[in-house]
This record gives structure tokens, C-alpha cells and sequence, in this order.
């Protein structure tokens, strides 16, 4: 079935043991990598070769929202893996809120309601539409925009804190189609000596989640979602998102076609008639009529694809909303036969087309 | 001399009572609080379990609209397709069965089908005796709900088809299932008495589907498909249109088509 249904804790989620693929590292990349950040990311060795998603995955893991704390940040990444029942990504951040210094009272409680606990109203607004920008059932409004700003919130903060949630978003289906086993930071509440030392390693954890970081902005790019690159206004999120965009688009392992069709499929699955229309036109560059698009984005079929590309968009759709087991089923069928490479930038694609379709809500904005 | 020490004893036996008796209690309030916090955690468990059993029939944003304001009489608009399945014969087959095998028989049925229901975006809303009542396009909006009610239907088929083999197999009688699949707009909502809740579409849509299947019979075909849906398919499924019906409760007759088959790729991942 393809409604998500969130998780509430833990235990609930029915997560594949086996890995989609085995973990390939990098040492290059992961010794740049961590002069950059500081830390190494647990994801990035699942993701070689594919250099545009190993520099997505850095972005993930870099301050790129200087206006929204970095407690909220977390707890937007915690909410959102819930939704998206991410065994990965809610295990891995619910370690961290803890040593953070989250209580474990704190944290059930925001896993048992949103609606009622002990967290400022403000914050409990930008969680709620946090959630809402995951989910996307329906997908967050005008009015959703105005609460914010009710609530305190500017214009461009708004902004950061729907790049956290539609980023989490994409990240979670990445851990989520990968299969990726649960996140080393787990390992914390396991150990009863580094749970021991956790008060005093609260500094310096919080330390490696500081700095900000600003992504030098990529040449002009106008494949889909270019509009809603510029609706971050100043905020080095828009660089972060462009930057992904275009490593994507400009990678040669896919054609821009099965890129363009991927993001108008998710597109037409969330209902968001923008970025349809982003996606339409790159496929009237690359050589589409409308009527061809508008038979592909109804029917899921076009005489124009080949086999592949038809399995393509059944998995692309399939990833919009879902149940975790299922996807990931669904992900080890898609997976059958394919290369690395291919199988990871689908992945790939997929996923971050979900979290630039919900970053959509920014339009508004404009 | 000695009654100073055995006043020393006293107030040292009674001290050592004193502190024992602290002791005791506060490893009584320690269990206390244990077991305490084990029922919390149970409770928070149970009521887990329930939030995630109730999103399986009502979507997330009704369950938390329940959780905060308690049941709401309100209930939303929206276009869904509905799907009516049903088991031609399976009266007179209650009476040459026994009940036991009866209902293995049924819920074996119910297994594949509502599988088959459930793995192309489907919501089963319904059992209706050997009857089923499924929506897509709700709890959760679906850009391809009937193009999804369709091929269901089709997969719908083919399980029994799987499932006659494996009852042909056991000397059991086989079954034959018929389909009607209509789209339009209903009111989605949360409804029922205070002890028996539901989360259900009501509408002409839901009438006229169940119109449809009953159809079936009279056309002598497996799937039926009202106007409504008919767009939503393309030139991979074999379509036959056929003569308008008159149908209880509707004042003109009904154009439905016959869904045959499918040709060529279809692409999918299951």
C-alpha cells in the first residue's frame, strides 16, 4: 500500500537487514571529506562512486541553515524521520537529541504527540509543519506559511526550516532504499562507559554541529527546481540545493530525460503543478510534445520509453508514499540486474526529487 | 553504668530498626516506581500500537485531529475510486460446504485479493460477507487512482485464478470473482456511534459502484468499468465498451466497458 504510515517508536518499524548494496569506502573522499566536516559520514561509503550524491550527502551533513538553532534542526530531523518511519535516520537522531541532552522524557513525549509536550509553542509550530512538509497529505499551504509567521518566524527562516524538513525527507528514503543497517551514534545507548562519558562529550558533539557552512554556488542552473532554488532568497540553503541540483542533472550515468520524467512523476504524485511544469519543460528540450508528456505523467506509460525507463517511473511513483518493508521489497526487485552506479543515481534521484517537490511550499513565498 | 549502656543499645537497635525500616521502604517505593514505569511504558506502547493501527483505516491527520479534539463530525469532499468485489455463487456454495472450510476457503480468498488491493495503492474499506468494498484515492490523494483501481482488479484476477489452482489441489470448489469499479466524489470522514467508529466514504459513487459489479452478471464479464474511469486507461488494456443499463436508483441507463486484458510492459517492480 502507499500510504506512509509514521512510526511512534522504534520497534515498530519492519526494516530489511540486508544492506541494498555493500559498503564500498573511499579513503580519498573520506580524508577530504573530513577536513571539510570535521567527522566522517556513516552514509558516504554507500554511496561511491556516485560523486554528486557523496557531495549531496556532505551538504546533508553541513550547517547550511545559519538561521534556524541547531536543536530545532535536530529535532525537525527526528520528527521527519518518524514520519517517514526511516529506521536508520530516527535511530541515528534520536542518539543524537540524547547526547545532546535531550532527556529521555523529552524525547518520548515528542514521539508520543506533537501536540502536547513540553516544548516552546514556536518550536512546536515549526515542528508541526516540518511534518507536514514531509508527509504532504495534504501538502502544506498559505496558511501553513502564515502560521509560521505568526509564530515568529521570517521569511527566511521559514525557508531553512522547509529545507530541513523536505532534505530529511530525501535523506530518509536514501537510508530507507538502501536498507542502511542502524547509524554507529546508536552505539552510545548500547554502551554503558560511553553512555557514562555522554555529559562530557555534550560539548564537543555540539561543537562538530556548529559551524556554518556556505556552499559556493554553482553556474546558473535551469533544469527542474531552479525556481525554487531562488526562492531561498539569501540563504546558503539555495546554494546547497543548486549545488545538488545541478551535480545531478550534469551527471552522465542517467539521461536528463529519465531525470526530468522521475521529478515530473513525483511531482504529479505529490500534486505540485510548479514543479510539473519545471519538469515538463526539460522534457520539451529534450525533444518531448506536450501531448507525449501529458500521456506519460497520466498513464505512466509512452510508446517514447524504453523497458527501463517504464520500471524507472513505476519505482519513482512508488517512492512518493509508502510503507517501509514494502519500498525497500520493491527497491531489491528494482535493483535486480542493475550496475552500481545505475542503481545508486536512481536511488538517488528518487529520493531527492521527493525533497525538491516538497520544498515546493517555498513558492509561496515569493 | 549499665543502664547508660543499655540505654546505648536501645537507641543503637532502635536506630538500626529505624534505618532499616527506611531501607525497606525506600526499596518498596523503588519497585513501586518500576513497575510503575513499566506501565507507562506498556501504556505508551499500547497506545502506540493503537495510533499505528488505526493509520492503516484513517489517515494521519484525522488520527491526530481524534487524539487532540476527540471524534469530529466533520468529514471532507474528495475524488475517489471505488472498487466492489464480489463472489459469484458463493451462497449456494455456503450450503454444500461445511462452515470450517467455508471460512478457510473465504479467508484464503480474502488474503490474495486484498493483497492484490492493497500493493497497487488500494484501501480496503469494507468486508461485506464475501464482498469487498476497496477505495483508492483515499485515505491518501493518488494522481493514478483509477488507472491503480484498474490494474488491481486485474491483479485481483489473476490471484484467484492462483488460488483455484491451489483449491483444485485440496478437492475444494473453485471460485469466481466479479469486479465494478466506478470513480466520483464522496465525503470522506470518521464515522459511527461513540463505540463503533469508522473511517468510510459515503456517496452515490459508492452505490453506483456496487451497481456496476452487480452488472457483471447480466454482461457475463469478470471486470466492469463505468465512463468515469475509462480515461484513465490507455491502449495496453483491452477495452470493450457495451449497451447502456438501467440500474436500481438511477434514472438513466449506465454506460459501463468490459476490462478484458492487458497487453505489453507495464513496468512493474513487484
Amino acid at each position: 500500500m502507499n500510504t506512509g504510515h509514521m512510526a511512534y517508536s522504534l520497534d515498530q518499524i519492519d526494516w530489511c537487514d540486508v544492506p541494498l548494496l555493500p559498503p564500498m569506502p573511499d579513503p580519498v573522499w573520506e580524508r577530504e571529506s573530513t577536513k571539510r566536516l570535521g567527522f566522517t559520514s556513516n552514509m558516504a561509503k554507500y554511496l561511491t562512486p556516485v560523486r554528486w550524491m557523496l557531495q549531496a550527502d556532505e551538504l546533508m551533513q553541513s550547517r547550511v541553515t545559519p538561521n534556524v538553532p541547531v536543536d530545532l534542526g535536530a529535532l525537525i530531523s527526528l520528527v521527519v524521520a518518524m514520519d517517514s518511519s526511516c529506521r536508520h535516520c530516527y535511530g541515528a537522531f534520536r542518539s543524537m537529541l540524547k547526547i545532546m541532552g535531550y532527556s529521555e522524557g523529552v524525547i518520548r513525549q515528542l514521539e508520543e504527540s506533537l501536540a502536547v509536550n513540553e516544548l516552546p509553542n514556536k518550536e512546536r509550530t515549526a515542528l508541526e509543519f516540518a511534518r507536514k512538509v514531509s508527509h504532504s497529505a495534504p501538502r502544506p499551504s498559505e496558511a501553513d506559511l502564515q502560521e509560521l509567521k505568526a509564530a515568529g518566524y521570517s521569511p527566511i527562516e521559514i525557508a531553512e526550516i522547509a529545507y530541513l524538513a523536505a532534505n530529511n525527507a530525501s535523506g530518509n528514503r536514501l537510508a530507507t532504499l538502501l536498507a542502511l543497517p542502524p547509524d554507529p551514534l546508536e552505539e552510545v545507548e548500547a554502551n554503558w562507559f560511553r553512555k557514562l562519558k555522554r555529559p562530557f562529550t555534550r560539548k564537543e558533539f555540539r561543537a562538530l554541529l556548529s559551524p556554518i557552512r556556505i556552499p559556493d554556488l554553482p553556474p546558473a542552473y535551469a533544469g527542474p527546481g531552479a525556481g525554487i532554488v531562488k526562492a531561498f532568497g539569501g540563504s546558503p540553503a539555495g546554494a546547497a540545493v543548486a549545488t545538488v541540483l545541478s551535480g545531478a542533472w550534469e551527471s552522465g550515468i542517467t539521461s536528463k530525460r529519465v531525470k526530468a520524467l522521475i521529478v515530473g512523476v513525483v511531482a504529479r504524485g505529490l500534486g505540485c503543478a510548479a514543479c510539473e511544469a519545471e519538469a515538463a519543460e526539460a522534457l520539451r528540450h529534450e525533444g518531448w510534445t506536450d501531448a507525449e508528456i501529458e500521456q506519460v505523467m497520466t498513464y505512466l506509460n509512452s510508446g517514447k520509453l524504453n523497458p527501463f525507463e517504464l520500471k524507472v517511473l513505476r519505482f519513482a511513483r512508488e517512492t512518493v508514499r509508502y510503507q517501509t518493508r514494502r519500498v525497500q521489497q520493491l527497491a531489491q526487485n528494482f535493483a535486480a540486474g542493475l550496475e552500481r552506479e545505475l542503481l545508486l543515481e536512481i536511488v538517488g534521484l528518487v529520493s531527492y526529487a521527493n525533497g525538491l517537490v516538497r520544498m515546493s511550499i517555498l513558492l509561496h513565498q515569493c | 553504668m549499665l543502664t547508660a549502656t543499655t540505654r546505648w543499645i536501645a537507641v543503637a537497635a532502635a536506630s538500626i530498626f529505624a534505618n532499616a525500616m527506611l531501607i525497606i521502604s525506600l526499596c518498596r517505593l523503588r519497585k513501586r516506581a518500576e513497575s510503575l514505569t513499566i506501565a507507562r511504558e506498556k501504556s505508551t506502547l499500547d497506545l502506540q500500537n493503537l495510533q499505528q493501527a488505526f493509520h492503516q483505516f484513517a489517515p494521519q491527520r484525522v488520527v491526530e485531529e481524534v487524539i487532540k479534539r476527540g471524534v469530529s463530525t466533520s468529514g471532507e469532499t474528495r475524488e475517489v475510486t471505488v472498487l466492489f468485489a464480489d463472489i459469484v455463487e458463493f451462497t449456494a456454495m455456503s450450503e454444500t460446504v461445511d462452515p470450517e472450510t467455508l471460512v478457510r476457503i473465504l479467508n484464503g480468498y480474502f488474503e490474495a485479493t486484498c493483497t492484490a488491493v492493497t500493493h497497487h495503492g488500494g484501501h480496503i474499506a469494507k468486508f461485506l460477507g464475501d464482498g469487498i468494498m476497496a477505495i483508492f484515492g483515499a485515505p491518501e490523494n493518488n494522481a493514478w487512482q483509477s488507472l491503480d483501481a484498474v490494474i488491481a482488479a486485474l491483479s485481483m484476477r489473476e490471484a484467484v485464478r492462483k488460488y483455484n489452482e491451489e483449491l483444485g489441489r485440496q478437492g475444494l470448489p473453485s471460485l469466481d470473482v466479479r469486479i465494478g469499479v466506478h470513480k466520483g466524489t464522496v465525503v470522506a470522514g470518521v464515522v459511527g456511534s461513540t463505540e463503533n467508529l469508522e473511517y468510510t466514504v459515503i456517496g452515490d459513487v459508492v452505490n453506483t459502484a456496487a451497481r456496476i459489479e452487480s452488472l457483471t452478471r447480466k454482461h457475463g464479464v469478470h471486470i466492469l468499468i463505468s465512463a468515469d474511469v475509462r480515461p484513465a486507461l490507455d491502449g495496453r488494456f483491452q477495452v470493450r465498451e457495451l449497451p447502456p443499463e438501467h440500474v436500481k436508483g438511477k434514472a438513466e441507463p449506465i454506460v459501463t466497458f468490459a476490462v478484458e486484458g492487458f497487453r505489453g510492459e507495464f513496468g512493474d517492480v513487484d
